[in-house]
């Protein structure tokens, strides 16, 4: 007699192809601080979670809600973690040491009780922003799989008007967080678009002088600087070729002081300083960027009446047309993949950052605001740095790539044109 | 009757005896023995000899006077015996014809004797064949009644076999019945089941998409294999990586949405449909 019931099944296969594009929880216990002030260890896992949130890709636990700080992994109790829902738990301390601090962090995977990374690095009290950017990148890498972009810098212009006075261009460098700026320039008259030089080295930008905008390129590190591009008319918005041995810049090309001239996408040579006329057209070519394989470079253009994206091989070919949603669509800025664009969308009057899928050539409009600028992909290509208008004033806002977590970074004065730098291999 | 005709011959002859004598007796009385004629010579003699002499004389004058009487008497005897013989022979003749009627009437009555007899015998051979034939209706009918036993034992036999055939028919097709109920049941159930898995396959599907984080930056074609041994809580208990082309990142959110998902949801009321969810491989395959 066959019992049916003994059969034996052979195991169920479930496919899983679908997934959320959710937050990675994480609870980040603030760091003990041994032998150190007490306060040390917390401004550190602060500014880490700060970063870790910003990026838009994790969820953190508020301290509130920390229901054991342990700074000694023997003492982690992975169930506590696991109940209140965390995925991650990064624990660490500061140990004060002859040299400055000794920074320890341990990262676990809750749910499966592990140890994921675990590091120690030397700090010091002046730099502990630094450490903690760094302490940020390597969660983020461990648990995104991508670098993290934390240590990188933003560059960004501001405009302060003093009073009765000539108002006062600076260009600074601060950390991709907004903290830490340093003024590079100061300069009576316009600084605009400032780029980095993808070693992150130097900065180009372009500058006021007499009658018009002349294009410079900076070294960061040292100050000195040098003018690339001084032809009448107009110099400007400049973007570094791939392997920064070229700029992409639109020019006004006119041949005397009274001629109107016509923009157009030159490629300047900064070794030959040889220019390449690379668009030739009778309406206004501008705001060029180079495809991180520098293969393509785009750039705007109003010859359908509008301003909107076009693409054009470096190696010479057809212009192509790429937007065609909403009223203008400018400031195209490459992810770091190559396969989206960031851009200022405009419609109906209002100014949004927004992406464009170079793939399904999808827009996604990103923020909500009405008077966006200067869209600049974060080196991971996870944020989108940006100038907004908030409040009657010109800030600096970041924007993470699905639109979903903004974060304005105060700062004083009119901000403007902000380049957020690439991975930067920043010394202590 | 046969009596009287077994006593007919006896009868008959001393008819004719009496006759005889009382001829002979006429006869010496009356006619010398010159006149005798012989009618019977020997019954004559003999009785002239009883006759005595006195008796003769007297008998003489007797005869003499007689004589003429005897005259008229033999002439009215002698028309008397012309009528008596007449009336002898008929009577002879009547007797003769009555003897042949007799002889005739015995002849036929052993005639019919003999086929009385042969009747008879007929008839007892016919009784002995009808005894026979009785005995052999009832030996037939004795065998018959056997023959009836038997097979009515035989149809009685055969019923109660056919009874019970019938019956283990009925009752291999109540079991046959009861068999396929218990299949259909069980069909039933596997159909059942089958669909609780497939509602909770879903369930579960669903359940796991909700909470696998999805890395944001995953190699193309990334795949990771996952095989789970469930409780019937739905609790994994186990779960192993296998066949992960994904990286580290990837196969650890693999890992942390089957550990988010547990409980996952099984059928709790059907240990058979659960039984089918207990080991379960996840694909991930985004």
């Amino acid at each position: 007699m066959l019992i049916g019931s003994s059969v034996v099944h052979a195991a169920l296969t479930i496919e899983i192809t679908e997934g959320v594009s959710d937050k990675l929880p994480i609870a980040i216990v603030p760091f003990a601080s041994e032998g150190a002030d007490a306060l040390v260890g917390s401004d550190l896992t602060t500014v880490v979670a700060a970063d870790l949130f910003r990026s838009g890709r994790f969820k953190v636990l508020p301290q509130t809600d920390l229901v054991a700080r342990p700074s000694d992994p023997a003492k982690v109790n992975f169930l506590d973690w696991r109940l209140l829902g965390q995925d991650n738990l990064l624990i660490g301390s500061v140990k004060a040491t002859p040299q400055g601090y000794e920074v320890r962090f341990f990262l676990f995977d809750v749910l499966k009780g592990q140890q994921i990374k675990a590091f120690s690095l030397p700090a010091q009290p002046a730099t502990l922003r630094v450490t903690a950017h760094k302490i940020s990148d390597m969660v983020y890498e461990a648990l995104i799989g991508e670098p993290g972009a934390f240590s990188t810098r933003v560059a960004y212009v501001t405009v302060q008007h003093k009073a009765a006075a000539a108002s006062v261009h600076t260009l600074w460098i601060a950390d991709a967080d907004g903290f830490g700026p340093r003024d590079i320039l100061n300069s009576p008259t316009e600084i605009m678009s400032p780029a980095w030089s993808p070693d992150g080295a130097k900065l180009a930008y372009s500058r006021f002088e007499n009658d018009h905008f002349v294009l410079y390129v900076q070294d960061v590190a040292t100050g000195t600087r040098e003018i690339v591009a001084n032809a009448l008319g107009h110099n400007g918005a400049p973007a570094w070729s791939p392997d920064g041995s070229k700029l992409a810049l639109a020019m006004q090309h006119k041949r005397s002081p009274g001629d109107a001239g016509n923009f157009d996408i030159y490629i300047l040579d900064l070794r030959s300083k040889v220019f390449t006329r690379f668009t030739e057209h009778w309406a206004v070519e501008t705001h060029p960027a180079w495809s991180p394989d520098g293969r393509f470079i785009v750039f705007t253009s109003d010859r359908s009446g509008r301003p909107q994206i076009y693409r054009k091989a470096v190696a010479g070919g057809k212009e192509e047309r790429l937007t065609f949603e909403g009223a203008e669509n400018d400031r195209a800025s490459f992810a770091p993949n190559g396969k989206m664009l960031a851009m200022i969308h405009a419609n109906g009057g209002e100014y949004r950052v927004a992406v464009l899928d170079l793939e399904t050539s999808q827009l996604r409009v990103l923020t909500d605001s009405s008077l966006d600028e200067s869209p600049s992909f974060a080196p991971n290509g996870s944020m989108i740095i940006y100038a907004t208008t908030f409040k009657n004033a010109k800030i600096l806002a970041a924007v993470s790539v699905d639109g979903r977590v903004k974060q304005r970074l105060s700062q004083e004065g009119r901000v403007l044109d902000p380049a957020w730098s690439p991975l930067l291999r920043i010394s202590q | 009757m046969s009596k009287v005709k077994e006593n007919a011959v006896p009868f008959t002859l001393s008819v004719l005896m009496h006759v005889a004598i009382g001829v002979l007796f006429v006869a010496s009385l009356e006619f010398s023995p010159k006149t005798q004629r012989p009618l019977t010579p020997e019954v004559n003699v003999i009785e002239a000899v009883t006759v005595d002499e006195r008796k003769i004389q007297h008998e003489l004058d007797k005869l003499k006077k007689a004589e003429q009487r005897k005259k008229d008497e033999e002439d009215r005897h002698q028309r008397e015996l012309e009528s008596d013989a007449q009336r002898a022979k008929r009577l002879r003749e009547t007797e003769e014809q009555h003897i042949a009627e007799l002889k005739k009437k015995k002849e036929q009555e052993k005639q019919s004797l003999t086929e009385l007899e042969k009747k008879k015998k007929s008839e007892t051979e016919l009784a002995v064949k009808e005894q026979e034939h009785i005995k052999r209706l009832k030996k037939d009918s004795e065998e018959l009644a056997l023959k009836n036993k038997q097979e009515q034992q035989q149809v009685e036999k055969l019923a109660t076999k056919r009874k019970m055939e019938e019956e283990q028919a009925a009752d291999r097709a109540r079991q046959e019945a009861l068999k396929k109920q218990q299949e259909r049941a069980r069909a039933a159930r596997d159909k059942e089941a089958t669909k609780l898995v497939e509602d909770f396959t879903l369930q579960i599907k669903a359940k796991i998409g909700s909470v696998w984080i999805k890395p944001t930056n995953f190699a193309p074609g990334s795949e990771c294999t996952i095989s789970v041994r469930l409780i019937p809580t739905g609790d994994v208990v186990t779960s192993k990586l296998s066949n992960c082309s994904g990286d580290d990142i990837f196969s650890r959110s693999v890992e942390a949405a089957i550990q988010k998902a547990s409980p996952l949801p099984v059928p709790k009321d059907d240990p058979e449909a659960f039984n089918q969810m207990r080991e379960i491989n996840f694909v991930f395959k985004p």
